[in-house]
């Protein structure tokens, strides 16, 4: 079989990257950040739990909003299935494939062996796009990696059926129409909304602007769950990946947020969102500090006390300019 | 932030980034992991680190393989007896050796596919070199030429062959 021509390139994330592609493929031109803001993506939650090794955070809606909003917003049909059996989910991918569909199937990033050891790690809601087959290897656009990859029947298997939490059951989505005409401004503004509600309006202690407040109070308790300096070290590291590497489009989407709004601005002729652009960007930057800040003090071994309220100092400064910022942004829409 | 300042040179890990470009506009940046082209290395070191203090604790039968891989792939309790479709209570017991020692092939082989390792690197200890370093696990999807040593699964699921190639 040959492979589809798919215009493959890299992003910032792998599902709104992907939706992105997969609308672009299908002829309805639309940026990442467009799909990202209309999607209500931008997010925040803090988490303690027996899932994780660790306390962590994360910075997006959860996985699978991003498609779902987007159908429901855009009026966008989107094909899906999952699979309890292997063979089945295989079947149908092929069939798709055999009629030029480009196909994102959900795996876990564990297995998508293209990428270096050190970058794999087990999280079940990685999303790539399959647009072929040549024998008992399928080819691959993975917006993390430059190039189209092949990956064995066999391994792409095992990413599509991983068990844990999330876990894909082979989950897979395509592109089945879209609108002759996209209300873009009642997207956009829907999509705000939902930003807002996200930020300030889920009444949970840990999601939202409050996540941020209580990551800034918990992080300068991390020391009691680490096993030993190094340990802690790795995990304030991590900091700075989560929210710089793990697909974010830097500072924990907020760069991505800004270039939404920016975009929302041109769109609507709004020069009040071209301003909050600009506010949204300068936020992104304090979060980006974060990041540095935690890779030096990580690297450094500067663990004690002062260094984590320090840490802590600059999370919450985070808290109240976003605060700030989402109850300004609910006026304009 | 500037494009400028989110520019990092690193082949190794491409990033896309959104920046403010230089007619101030605000758009994709496609550059290098700073955390890669900066601190690689030191994760590394405590990823070795950590390796080599749990081999010391598997060797002397205070930890499991199933402890050893599970902390090594940071993946927690929970998330591993889902994964392998074990109760929890029951994981949790076969970290520790004694028990671990009780555990059934079917239960073995359930954690090992988890580990996307072999069954029988759950009870032996390959030992490899990387980069001048020991590596005390060794995987089944590494490229076993870098080793000259290769393993391959059978068509009998508890069977793997491993073959080692004289590279001198």
């Amino acid at each position: 079989m040959n492979a589809i021509h798919y215009n493959h390139k890299m992003a910032a994330h792998c599902e709104t990257g992907t939706v992105a592609a997969l609308l672009n493929h299908s002829g309805l031109n639309i940026t990442e950040p467009m799909v990202f803001g209309i999607a209500g993506g931008i997010f925040f939650g803090y988490f303690k739990t027996a899932q994780f090794t660790f306390p962590t955070f994360i910075v997006r809606s959860k996985p699978g909003q991003i498609r779902k909003n987007i159908e429901k917003l855009m009026g966008v049909k989107i094909g899906s299935s999952r699979f309890k059996d292997p063979i089945l989910a295989e079947a149908e991918l092929d069939k798709l494939l055999e009629q030029g569909i480009p196909v994102a199937v959900q795996v876990d990033f564990f297995y998508m062996d293209y990428l270096p050891a050190w970058q794999r790690v087990h999280i079940n809601v990685h999303f790539v796009t399959i647009i072929g087959k040549n024998g008992d290897k399928y080819m691959l656009s993975d917006i993390y990696y430059p190039k189209v990859v092949e990956i064995d029947k066999e391994t792409l298997r095992k990413g599509r059926f991983a068990g844990g939490s999330m876990a894909p059951k082979g989950f897979m989505f395509y592109i089945e129409s879209i609108p002759p005409i996209v209300d873009y401004e009642k997207a956009i503004r829907k999509g705000i909304r939902k930003a807002v509600f996200n930020m300030l309006k889920i009444p949970m202690p840990f999601l939202g602007v409050k996540g941020i407040e209580m990551f800034s109070r918990k992080v300068t308790d991390w020391p009691k769950y680490a096993r030993d300096e190094e340990h802690l070290s790795h995990e304030i590291m991590k900091i700075n990946v989560l929210l710089e590497d793990q697909g974010t489009g830097g500072a924990g989407f907020r760069f991505m947020f800004a270039t939404f709004l920016r975009q929302a601005s041109e769109i609507l002729k709004d020069d009040k969102l071209f301003e909050m652009s600009k506010r949204m960007m300068a936020i992104g930057d304090g979060w980006r500090e974060i990041s540095l800040h935690a890779a030096r003090i990580g690297k450094k071994r500067e663990l004690g006390p002062e260094k984590l309220k320090e840490l802590s100092d600059m999370i919450m400064n985070r808290a109240k300019a976003e605060k700030d910022f989402f109850t300004d942004l609910k006026k304009l829409v | 932030m500037k494009e400028k300042e989110v520019k990092v040179d690193c082949e190794e890990q491409q990033v896309v980034l959104f920046a403010e470009k230089d007619d101030n506009t605000y758009g994709p940046v496609q550059t290098g992991s700073y955390i890669t082209r900066n601190y690689l290395e030191d994760f590394q070191l405590k990823q070795q680190h950590l390796e080599d203090n749990l081999l010391k604790k598997l060797i002397a039968g205070e930890i499991s393989p199933l402890y050893f891989y599970m902390t090594l792939e940071d993946i927690s309790i929970s998330e591993l007896a889902k994964r392998a479709g074990i109760r929890k209570s029951k994981a949790k017991k076969h970290l520790d050796p004694v028990h671990f020692i009780k555990a059934t092939v079917s239960e073995l082989k359930r954690y090992a596919g988890v580990f996307n390792i072999p069954l029988a690197n759950l009870f032996q200890v390959i030992h490899t070199t990387q980069d001048g370093n020991w590596k005390s696990h060794f995987r089944e999807t590494e490229n076993g030429s870098m080793h000259g040593i290769e393993q391959h699964s059978t068509t009998n699921p508890v069977i793997v062959i491993t073959t080692t190639t004289d590279k001198s």
